[in-house]
C-alpha cells in the first residue's frame, strides 16, 4: 500500500494509465503530443479516476454535465487531440482517428527551418517590442523591486542564500547539504514498488568519502540521517559522483516509519521544510541541511 | 558459421539499466537474477584546496551479459558438460544435465553464469534464441534508449566498430576470447592509473 | 564466489585430512616399536578413520550442489575439466581405501600392505593436485597465489599428525610425542600461511577471528609443548591441537572468503 494510501478513510480500486485512454504533450512549451491508448482492460474491479467520478455523477444527479453528452475516456481524448491540439497548437497534426489507428503513439511537429529565439526583436526591438514593462530585456526588474523583497526576491539576478545553509552557526549542528535527485527507477514516487527497477537502484544514501571516513561510515552501513524536523535509517552508498559536504537521498522513495517514527524508506520528504519558496509558492525540498551517523 | 557478439558503447550508455530489466522482463527472471548487469566504474577523486573543492572523479558504464565467448572457460571447467556451445555459437546450459555446482561462475571472468533458485540449476543468456532466430535482435539491444547496444555477426560488428574486447575491469581477452566490441569511455584509458574500482558491486 | 560455501570447505579439509592420514600412516607403521599385531591393530583402525573421513567429505560436497538429483553427471567432462577429474579421483581413493581396509581384515602380510599404501599414496597425491587445480582459476586472483596449494600441503599434514597423536597418546607416548612436534612445526607454516594470504590481501594490520584464534592457538602452544616434553598430560594439550586444527579450518574459510573473482 502507497503512504498516501494508508492515510486514506476509503480507498477506491482506480486502474493504471496502461488501463485506460489518455493524451499528454511535452509540457507547455513541447512540440509533441503523446497518445496514451488503453493496452489492456482494467483487471478486477478496479475502474479508471474518470469513470469513478462518472459513476458519483450519476448518485449526484449530474451526469449529463460532467460527461458532456456521455463521454467516455476515449471520447474525451478524441475532443481534446480534435478539438482543442488540432485548433490551437498542433494544426497539422492528424485528426484522431487516423492518429489513433497509425498507432504511432507520439506527434511531433515538424521543423522546416531552423527557429532564432527573440529573431524579430533582436533585428527591430522598436517595432517588435518583448512582453516586459520596458518592452526590453530587463537586467532589473521594476516589478519585482516593487514586490518590496529585495531579500528574498531580488530585482536583479543574483545568488541567495538558502534558508538553511552551511555558513550560518546552524550548519555546526547539521553541518551536510542533503538533496533529492531523480532517481534512475523510479517516476517521483511510482514504480518504489517495482521490484526489477528498485533492484537494479536500491534507495541509499549516497556519501563522499572524506564524509564517511570522518564519521567511520562504510560502504553499506546503516545510517541514520537527521534534522529537527525528523530522521530516518538507510543504508549508505559511499561514492565520489557525490561533492564533499554534501548527500543525496533519491526523492520519491515510499514513506515507512519504524514504531519509534524514524523512516526506513528513505523518504527525503520528513527532512525537507515546509516553508513556501517566496515566488513560485513551491517547496523548498533541496534547503536541508542534516547530520549522519552510523546507526 | 556466423558467430554472434555483442557492441558495447560505453561513451553514450548513461547506465540507466534498461537493457538489464528488459531482459529480466523477456526471460521471466526474478529481481536480483541478472542475465545482463551494469557495472558502474568510478574512480578520479575530489582535490580540497583551503575548502574550494575541485573535482576530478570520473563514472562509465559497462552493460555486461554473456560474452559467448570463442574459448570459453565454463564450458571447458563444467563437470557435466551441460556448458555447451550451441549451433549458433551461442554458449548454453542443458537443464538436464546440470547440477548446479556453480563452478562455471567461478571459471567465467565476466560472471555470466547465475544460479537460478527457482530451479536449482545454472542460467544465462541464451542471445534470445527466439528472437534472433526470426532476424530480430536480442531484447536488451532494442531496449537501450541510448542505442549504446548492438547485436550481429561479429566479424560485421568488427568493421563496423573496431575490434576493442576489453575495458576496466574486465579481464583480458586473451583468457577466452570474448565476442564482444566495446568502444572505451576515453576515462577508462586511464582508469588503472586513477584509482577507478566497480562502485555498485551491491547490484551485481 | 564472493560469500564462501562452507560445504565446499568442509569437504577440501575433510579430504585432505583423510589424505594426509594415509600418508602419515605410512611412517607410523615403520617408526612404531610396539609389537606386529598392535602395530596393525592401531594402523587399521587409522585407515578406517581415513575412510570416514573421505565418506564424510563427499557427503558434504553433496550439500554444496543446488540440483543433487543430477549429481552423476559430475563425471562427463574428464576430457576438460578439473572438477571431474578431482571427483573421479575422490571415487579412486574411496574404493582404494575401502579395498584395503577389507584386504587388511584377512592379512597382515606386509607386501599387500606397501602396495596399497602406494596406491593410496599416489592417487591420494594426486587427489590434491587436482584440488588444487580445481580451485585455482584464473579469474579468482584471491586463489591464484603460492599461498592457496600450500594450505592445500599443510592440511593434510597438520590434521593427519593430530588424528595420529590422539591415536598414540596412551599406548605409544613417546611415538606420540615425534607427530606433536611435527605437528607443531606444521601449525607454524599454517601460520605463516595465513600471513601470506593476508599480506596478498591487505588485511595484515587487521585483527579479527582469524587473528584471535591464531594468537590463542600460538599462547597455547607454550605450556602444552613444555607439558609434553615433560612427558604428562595435561589440558592444554587437547586445547592446543584443536585450537590449532580450528585455526587451519579457518584459514581455509579465509581463502575461499577472499576470493576476489575477475569481476
Amino acid at each position: 500500500m502507497t503512504p498516501s494510501a494508508k492515510y486514506a478513510d476509503l480507498v477506491l480500486p482506480a486502474c493504471t494509465q496502461f488501463e485506460t485512454w489518455g493524451v499528454t504533450d511535452g509540457w507547455k512549451y513541447g512540440e509533441e503530443v503523446f497518445l496514451a491508448p488503453k493496452i489492456v482492460d482494467p483487471p478486477f474491479e478496479t475502474k479508471s479516476d474518470y469513470r469513478i467520478c462518472v459513476d458519483l455523477s450519476k448518485k449526484f444527479g449530474v451526469y449529463e454535465q460532467f460527461t458532456e453528452g456521455g463521454r467516455d475516456e476515449k471520447d474525451w481524448v478524441a475532443w481534446f487531440v480534435d478539438e482543442i491540439y488540432r485548433k490551437t497548437r498542433f494544426p497539422d497534426m492528424p485528426p484522431f482517428r487516423k492518429f489513433a489507428a497509425s498507432n504511432a503513439g507520439v506527434y511531433t511537429k515538424p521543423v522546416y527551418e531552423p527557429k532564432i529565439a527573440l529573431e524579430k526583436f533582436s533585428q527591430n526591438p522598436l517595432e517588435y517590442p518583448l512582453n516586459t514593462p520596458s518592452g526590453k530585456i530587463e537586467i532589473f526588474s521594476v516589478e519585482l523591486f516593487k514586490e518590496g523583497q529585495a531579500d528574498e526576491i531580488p530585482p536583479v539576478a543574483k545568488y541567495i542564500r538558502e534558508w538553511d545553509n552551511p555558513f550560518d552557526e546552524k550548519a555546526e549542528k547539521y553541518p551536510l547539504q542533503a538533496m533529492g535527485h531523480h532517481y534512475n527507477p523510479r517516476v517521483h514516487s511510482t514504480h518504489d514498488n517495482n521490484q526489477w527497477t528498485m533492484n537494479g537502484f536500491p534507495q541509499r544514501v549516497f556519501i563522499n568519502p572524506a564524509d564517511a571516513s570522518k564519521r567511520g561510515i562504510n560502504d553499506g552501513d546503516m545510517v541514520r540521517i537527521w534534522n529537527e524536523r525528523g530522521a530516518m535509517i538507510l543504508k549508505s552508498r559511499i561514492t565520489k559522483r557525490i561533492m564533499p559536504g554534501v548527500i543525496d537521498i533519491p526523492q520519491g522513495a515510499w514513506y515507512d516509519p519504524d514504531e519509534k517514527g524514524i523512516d526506513r524508506g528513505g523518504n527525503v520528504n520528513i527532512l525537507t521544510s515546509e516553508k513556501w519558496t517566496p515566488f513560485a509558492k513551491g517547496n523548498a525540498q533541496h534547503t536541508i541541511m542534516v547530520d549522519i551517523e552510523k546507526a | 558459421m556466423k558467430t554472434y557478439g555483442f557492441y558495447i558503447d560505453t561513451v553514450n550508455c548513461s547506465g540507466c539499466k534498461t537493457c538489464q530489466v528488459a531482459c529480466q522482463d523477456k526471460n521471466d527472471l526474478e529481481p536480483g537474477h541478472l542475465w545482463r548487469k551494469i557495472i558502474d566504474i568510478e574512480g578520479g577523486d575530489w582535490k580540497n584546496d583551503n575548502g574550494v573543492f575541485s573535482e576530478y572523479p570520473f563514472a562509465y558504464h559497462v552493460s555486461l551479459a554473456c560474452n559467448h565467448c570463442s574459448d570459453p572457460l565454463c564450458v571447458q571447467s563444467c563437470p557435466t558438460q551441460a556448458m555447451h556451445v550451441t549451433d549458433i555459437g551461442a554458449v548454453d546450459i542443458d537443464q538436464d544435465k546440470c547440477i548446479g555446482c556453480g563452478y562455471c561462475t567461478w571459471a567465467c571472468p565476466y560472471d555470466a553464469p547465475k544460479l537460478d533458485k527457482r530451479t536449482g540449476r545454472m542460467s544465462k543468456c541464451d542471445l534470445c534464441y527466439d528472437r534472433i532466430t526470426k532476424n530480430e535482435n536480442p531484447s536488451c539491444v532494442d531496449a537501450c534508449p541510448m542505442r549504446a547496444l548492438d547485436f550481429g555477426d561479429i566479424e560485421v560488428l568488427k568493421e563496423k566498430y573496431g575490434n576493442t574486447r576489453s575495458i576496466f575491469p574486465l579481464a583480458s581477452p586473451e583468457l577466452t576470447k570474448p565476442n564482444i566490441i566495446i568502444r572505451p569511455h576515453k576515462n577508462s584509458l586511464k582508469a588503472s592509473v586513477r584509482n577507478a574500482s566497480i562502485a555498485n558491486r551491491e547490484e551485481l | 564466489m564472493e560469500k564462501y560455501n562452507l560445504a565446499l570447505v568442509v569437504f577440501t579439509w575433510l579430504t585432505q585430512a583423510s589424505v594426509g592420514l594415509i600418508i602419515l600412516r605410512a611412517i607410523y607403521m615403520r617408526r612404531s616399536s610396539a609389537g606386529d599385531d598392535k602395530i596393525y591393530i592401531t594402523g587399521r583402525y587409522i585407515l578406517l578413520t581415513a575412510f570416514i573421513l573421505l565418506v564424510t567429505g563427499l557427503l558434504f560436497s553433496f550439500a554444496h550442489l543446488n540440483y543433487p538429483r543430477h549429481a552423476f553427471n559430475a563425471l562427463n567432462n574428464i576430457i576438460s575439466s578439473w572438477m571431474s577429474r578431482e571427483i573421479l579421483a575422490e571415487i579412486i581413493l574411496l574404493f582404494i581405501l575401502l579395498a584395503w581396509y577389507i584386504i587388511n581384515g584377512f592379512t597382515i602380510k606386509k607386501t599387500p600392505q606397501i602396495i596399497m599404501e602406494i596406491l593410496a599414496g599416489l592417487s591420494g597425491v594426486a587427489l590434491i593436485y587436482l584440488m588444487v587445480r580445481t580451485y585455482m582459476l584464473p579469474s579468482l586472483q584471491g586463489l591464484n597465489t603460492p599461498a592457496f596449494p600450500l594450505s592445500f600441503i599443510i592440511t593434510p599434514l597438520l590434521s593427519g599428525s593430530a588424528i595420529i597423536y590422539f591415536f598414540l597418546r596412551k599406548s605409544e607416548p613417546e611415538l606420540a610425542i615425534k607427530y606433536k612436534l611435527f605437528f607443531a612445526i606444521i601449525f607454524l607454516f599454517s601460520l605463516i600461511n595465513h600471513l601470506i594470504f593476508r599480506a596478498f590481501h591487505h588485511t595484515l594490520g587487521v585483527f579479527n577471528i582469524y587473528s584471535a584464534f591464531y594468537l590463542a592457538a600460538l599462547i597455547i602452544s607454550v605450556p602444552s609443548l613444555y607439558s609434553t616434553l615433560k612427558n604428562k598430560n595435561v589440558m592444554s594439550d587437547v586445547i592446543f591441537l584443536n585450537l590449532a586444527i580450528i585455526c587451519d579450518f579457518l584459514n581455509r574459510v579465509y581463502a575461499l572468503t577472499y576470493t576476489n573473482p575477475a569481476l
